[in-house]
């Protein structure tokens, strides 16, 4: 499962031309590709193969996102919150996923402790994880935090920002942010009883820590089992050789 | 999808589906110019009821220098919503490549896409196989940032040759 | 030209010397400055005429675009001092070109055509004279006249290309093809063709060949074809080939027509006149009745066509129209299910085209059905271990939806294609398109408010999509929310501007439509034909726009294009986008004319109170904007404002009907082969009480489409009509010779057969008005507008509400009765809901949207 991130070379020559190709690594577009062919052993072939892609999350389809959440998950969040996860730096670890161009699921991320003086290493936090019902068990749950674990651990420089309507942007606003450290750590909250979400963590390395009591108050139970990844690179299968790919 | 070379009576139906799918809008003179100058490389899409539900409205850059090779650019291209998922951006993208080649000798064609335009970029890169070669800076109206992208021919005839 | 000037015209040294700086000054655009010496020569000569045009021509030149308050005395004053330059010197050619190039710029091309031949006549070898009388001659369609000054400047201009080559296009628009061609051989003889570019020679041999095939010289043009192939002149991509392919079989060279055709194919597989070449040029008619040993063929062929081209659906398509039976089952099964495995969103609208063969729509049907409880029970079409796509279910419910629904089906079952929706819905809630259907269906169903609810939701799902936001708008207006609409279309408009000055000026002609539509239903008729007109003055620009072109295409050589755009302006208000807007338009000017008191308007006094504020408030701004205009000179100049921003000057006309036969004029010429002009030239004619006119159209009518019913009904008016008027004997004459024709039985036979006959919607309606005009018995014309309730009768809310609108006028006291039962069988069409009941329906489609990307509040997270 490789993004489409490195730049092929040019083949060409700009010898005589104005302007010289730039580099496109921070340019990823708003899609990438996903191959699901390889993790879905022991189920059902689907047939014909459908194009799989994530997509950031933009103003555009922030209203799409919405939906998802609001049919797949039994919590509101707030404007805020959405604003809030299309933060550029969050670009590579927020997407949605498009099954053959519809949007099926989501995850919404943030981090924690990024600051040099915080006690706990640098964290991925997940905030919501949402697959329609009619997609689950086609391996897109997965391929999702697979793909949000493994932008943590390479962090790349965040796409421009984009410019807002009311034209108030000044350059500072517009300035694309310095690149992210490397995040080795995750952590999701499970509802208690949810045993499903409890062994898909657990499958990509995910364990128990402890649990918090009262972390939803509008639905019940109202505890949320703590669920931590201390070491993503390894969960990947990659901790000799950080750039190898899966 | 009928595809077929644009002609004067589907001016009217490309400047309807500009309106209708894309925020860069132009009037209809716009459309007459292109279709009297370069009248062999814009293309329409057409449903069986006649309407026009994809274009691509290009031109060559004028007045080339005796040392630059012919250019193409794209001026706009769009298919309408309901009439995705059938390859007709692609189709009609090489209709008139290949349109740019025969009568123009074009080297390749060039395009703008806004820089926030992430679902464009990607159709554009992905898709139809172009890439950024520059930045314009303040090139939209509203003053945000273009990037050139562009496409060679040569090299998609190479592609072909060794396929 | 003035070597001898006539005495009035001549001028002192010094003054004359002034005038030819003013002559330099007006062409460095030094207005300023220009205006100050013709000031000073007229000062001593003020009968000076060429210099009276002149401050003309440099004051007009010298106004804003657009015009501001502060210019327009100011223009007046330049249109003022170019006729009085006339009068002071008729025989000089610059008077004359000025009077022309104002009249140009105001686009009154025939005053213009009429100055410069003015002009022209004292100077005839003033090269620009000539060009921009070339010009406008041509845009008048004077093309004699057009072709005499071409030849006029060759002569003038023997050794440019254009010259020449300009002069074949005048002879092919002047309809001379083989003085065309001896033309071009005369220009190949005399010039070479060294100085053109590669794309221009290109550009001139493609037209020639043009020519050729008119002029049915196939065999010249071949061979020009081939020699401009081998020497690389022309590609033979594209309408080269196609122009060859065309020469072969009009030559009769079916086999290497056929080959020509192939070859097209190879370019672009995606092209249906290519497929329908091919396949008549294999001898198969396409429009004749096919016999099954042809069908067969052609299919035989079109399969092996989709075997070399994959990659295009057409002849997979194709195949679908010409197959029949079993043969179309298997082979529409293959095409929907492959669509279907795609997701496909424009399936339905694909398929849908064959629809108008009712066993191929019922054969359809089953087919979706069957796919749609396989794919329910087994989740898998196909017999081995594999799953299909989740996808794919979803898009068998959105075809069924739509078939179920389709206007063609006699019985439109709404529920069951809402409720396929609705499963849908909850499959996959995320997907804009089922919002979409589900708005359509609803539409359908004449439930337009919810429609409108349904596709806010697709809308706010990718708000940024312009396409969907369009949609929702257009929703709105259809529910009468207007400014709802507005406020959505704003999104996508210039922030500068109202979105409707904006929408207007990029001639968004859906829009004007819509929003005229909406604005004539909610009964503010000026507001709608303020939108009507807006339409056709977008045409009359589409129309202006050409007049650049025939000087530049000319000189770009793109004749081909050029001789299209010049036959495609002819008939540009054939165009829907003109033709449903005038017609709109012209019914309202009949009301107008009906009942002039439909223009009064009738404002409680709240409402007076709230329009006086309103006014005085745009007075003020006025005042305040000519005042500051006046102060701060060309700073704060506004733009002039818009005279009648509530169309109220358009809806209280003096003459409706020359208004309404104004738009007509076009249609009588354009789309003459359409019944609803002459339907509409009736209902004005009539009135204008024309009656030849009117029987004309009348007859019109007939030839077009005998049967139909607001033709039948117009028959018995025109009778009724006629028969009570005082006519001169010749017109009575006429009519009494020609009305048999149209009306073959006595007027109540034919009434009464109407009436019982009726069982479309459009025939009840009409039935019901003819009868009401024959005997004007009320209770037989509302017994037979309650048809429109009856079960066996498709439901028509279109012709229900026209009903509702016409007892309204002439039987007050039944509405209540009709609007009864149609509500009975439209339960839930808009029009019919009582508005206590509109009230607590929009609360729960407020909610509905509330809901529906989750309620807004803080999260439940600490």
């Amino acid at each position: 499962m490789s993004k489409t991130a490195s730049t092929p070379t040019p083949t060409y020559s700009t010898a005589g031309t104005v302007s010289a190709p730039i580099d496109l690594s921070g340019l990823k577009g708003e899609h990438t590709k996903l191959d699901l062919s390889s993790s879905s052993k022991g189920k059902k072939v689907v047939k014909p193969n459908v194009k799989v892609t994530l997509t950031s999350l933009t103003v555009n389809n922030s209203g799409t996102l919405r939906r998802m959440n609001s049919v797949v998950i039994p919590i509101v969040y707030s404007d805020k919150f959405y604003k809030e996860v299309r933060d550029p730096l969050l670009d590579d670890v927020n997407k949605l996923i498009y099954y053959a161009d519809i949007p099926v699921g989501a995850i919404c991320c943030k981090f924690d402790n990024l600051s040099k003086g915080s006690k706990q290493p640098p964290t991925l936090v997940i905030l919501t994880l949402a697959i329609l019902a009619p997609y689950r068990s086609l391996n897109l749950g997965t391929s999702l935090l697979l793909s949000s674990l493994k932008a943590a651990l390479h962090p790349t420089t965040p796409p421009p920002p984009i410019p807002s309507d009311n034209k108030t942007n000044t350059r500072a606003s517009l300035t694309v942010a310095a690149p992210r450290v490397k995040v080795n750590r995750a952590l999701a909250h499970v509802q208690v009883g949810n045993e499903d979400a409890k062994r898909f963590y657990e499958r990509l390395g995910f364990k128990e820590v402890g649990i918090e009591e009262n972390y939803y108050s509008k639905v019940e139970p109202h505890g949320a089992i703590i669920m931590v990844c201390e070491d993503i690179a390894k969960s990947l299968g990659e901790s000799e050789q950080p750039n190898g790919s899966s | 999808m009928d595809i077929r070379q644009a002609t004067i009576d589907d001016l009217i139906g490309m400047q309807n589906a500009n309106l209708l799918n894309l925020p860069e809008n132009y009037t209809f003179k716009y459309y007459l110019y292109h279709a009297l100058t370069w009248p062999e490389l814009s293309y329409v899409a057409v449903d069986p009821r006649g309407r026009i539900v994809g274009y691509i409205l290009a031109k060559m850059e004028d007045e080339p220098s005796p040392n630059t090779e012919p250019s193409g650019h794209v001026t706009s291209i769009s298919v309408l919503r309901p009439y995705r998922r059938l390859g007709l951006a692609n189709k009609l993208m090489k209709q008139s490549q290949e349109a740019m080649v025969a009568h123009y000798k074009a080297s390749h064609i060039t395009l703008h896409v806004r820089k926030s335009n992430r679902a464009a970029i990607s159709l554009y890169r992905d898709t139809l196989g172009f890439e950024v070669h520059a930045m314009e800076k303040g090139y939209y109206a509203d003053g945000e940032d273009a990037y050139g992208m562009r496409y060679l021919f040569n090299k998609k005839s190479e592609v072909e040759s060794t396929a | 030209m003035a070597h001898s000037a006539p005495k009035h015209r001549q001028l002192p040294d010094k003054e004359s010397k002034l005038f030819r700086e003013l002559l330099t000054q007006y062409e460095l655009k030094q207005y300023k400055k220009g205006i100050k010496a013709a000031d000073t020569i007229l000062k001593k000569f003020p009968n000076h005429g060429e210099t009276l045009a002149l401050k003309a021509l440099t004051l007009h030149s010298s106004l804003p675009e657009p015009l501001t308050v502060s210019a327009v005395p100011k223009k007046e004053e330049a249109e003022n001092m170019a006729r009085l330059a006339i009068k002071k010197d008729i025989t000089s050619h610059i008077t004359w070109h000025v009077l022309g190039i104002l009249a140009k710029s105001r686009k009154d091309w025939d005053e213009a055509s009429r100055a410069f031949a003015m002009a022209r006549k004292q100077d005839p070898d003033n090269i620009p004279l000539i060009r921009d009388s070339i010009a406008l001659l041509t845009h008048t369609r004077q093309y004699p006249a057009a072709l005499a000054a071409r030849h006029h400047y060759l002569l003038l201009r023997p050794q440019i290309r254009s010259s020449w080559l300009a002069l074949v296009i005048a002879h092919q628009l002047n309809g001379d093809l083989d003085e065309a061609l001896k033309v071009f051989e005369d220009y190949q003889t005399t010039l070479k063709e060294e100085g053109a570019t590669g794309p221009e020679k290109s550009q001139i041999l493609l037209h020639i060949l043009r020519i050729y095939i008119e002029a049915g010289k196939d065999q010249e043009g071949l061979e020009k074809l081939r020699q401009g192939v081998r020497d690389g002149v022309i590609s033979p991509r594209g309408e080269c080939t196609l122009l060859k392919a065309q020469m072969l079989a009009n030559l009769g060279r079916q086999e290497d027509a056929l080959q020509t055709y192939q070859e097209l194919l190879e370019q672009n597989s995606d092209n249906l006149e290519y497929y329908k070449g091919y396949l008549q040029k294999k001898g198969i008619g396409l429009n004749a009745e096919l016999t099954d040993d042809s069908r067969s063929k052609i299919l035989d062929t079109l399969s092996s066509f989709a075997e070399i081209f994959p990659r295009s659906a057409a002849p997979r398509r194709l195949a679908l129209d010409y197959s029949t039976g079993d043969k179309f089952r298997e082979l529409a099964r293959a095409y929907i299910v492959k669509g279907l495995e795609r997701g496909v969103p424009s399936l339905f609208v694909d398929v849908k085209g064959v629809y108008t063969d009712a066993e191929k729509m019922k054969i359809v049907g089953e087919i979706v059905e069957e796919i749609v409880g396989k794919l329910e029970k087994d989740a898998s079409l196909s017999n081995d271990d594999s799953i299909s796509p989740p996808t794919m279910l979803l898009w068998a419910y959105y075809y069924l939806s739509l078939h179920l629904s389709y206007p063609l089906q006699t019985s439109p079952n709404y529920p069951r294609s809402l409720d396929l929706l609705n499963k849908a819905i909850e499959h996959t809630p995320t997907l804009p398109e089922l919002y979409m259907a589900k708005a359509m269906v609803l539409k359908r169903s004449g439930d337009l408010l919810n429609a409108a609810y349904e596709m806010e939701k697709a809308r706010l799902l990718d708000g940024q999509d312009r396409f969907l936001n369009g949609k929702s708008a257009k929703y709105w207006l259809r529910a009468g929310e207007i400014k709802k609409a507005e406020e959505l279309l704003a999104v996508f408009t210039k922030k500068d501007l109202s979105p409707v000055q904006d929408l207007t000026d990029l001639q968004c002609l859906w829009f004007l439509q819509e929003e005229g539509d909406a604005y004539r239903k909610e009964g503010n008729l000026a507001m709608a034909l303020k939108r009507y007109q807006a339409l056709a003055t977008v045409f009359q620009d589409y129309e202006d726009d050409q007049y650049d072109f025939h000087t530049y295409c000319m000189r770009r050589m793109t004749f081909g294009a050029y001789v299209s755009l010049m036959r495609y302006e002819d008939q540009l208000r054939s165009h829907p986008g003109y033709f449903n807007g005038a017609l709109a338009a012209i019914e309202i000017y009949t009301q107008v004319f009906d009942d002039p008191s439909i223009t009064e308007e009738n404002f409680s006094p709240e409402e007076e109170a709230e329009r006086k504020k309103q006014a005085k408030k745009a007075q003020k701004a006025e005042a305040k904007a000519k005042k500051a205009a006046a102060t701060s000179g060309e700073k704060n100049d506004p733009p002039v404002p818009d005279a009648d921003p509530t169309g109220i000057q358009l809806l209280k006309t003096e003459t409706p009907i020359d208004d309404a036969l104004k738009l007509w004029r076009p249609l009588e010429r354009l789309a003459a082969e359409r019944v609803e002009t002459w339907l509409s030239g009736y209902e004005i004619f009539i009135r204008k009480k024309i009656y030849l006119a009117a029987l004309k159209a009348l007859k019109s009518a007939q030839s077009i489409a005998p049967s139909d019913p607001q033709l039948q009904y117009q028959i018995l008016h025109f009778q009724k009509s006629t028969s009570s008027a005082e006519l001169p004997e010749s017109v009575k004459a006429v009519i009494n010779s020609e009305l048999p024709s149209l009306l073959t039985t006595t007027p109540e036979e034919l009434s009464q057969s109407l009436g019982g006959n009726a069982k479309s919607p459009e025939e009840i309606y009409y039935a019901a008005r003819g009868v009401f005009e024959v005997n004007g018995d009320k209770q037989q014309m509302k017994e037979t507008l309650l048809k429109l309730g009856d079960e066996g009768v498709t439901p028509n809310i279109k012709y229900m509400e026209k009903s509702v609108q016409l007892l309204k006028i002439i039987s007050p006291e039944d509405v209540e009765e009709v609007q009864k039962k149609y509500r009975a069988r439209c339960p839930s069409a808009w029009v019919f809901t009582p508005s206590t009941e509109k009230e607590t329906k929009r609360r729960d489609f407020e909610g509905g949207l509330e809901g529906f990307q989750g309620e807004r509040y803080e999260e439940g997270k600490k």
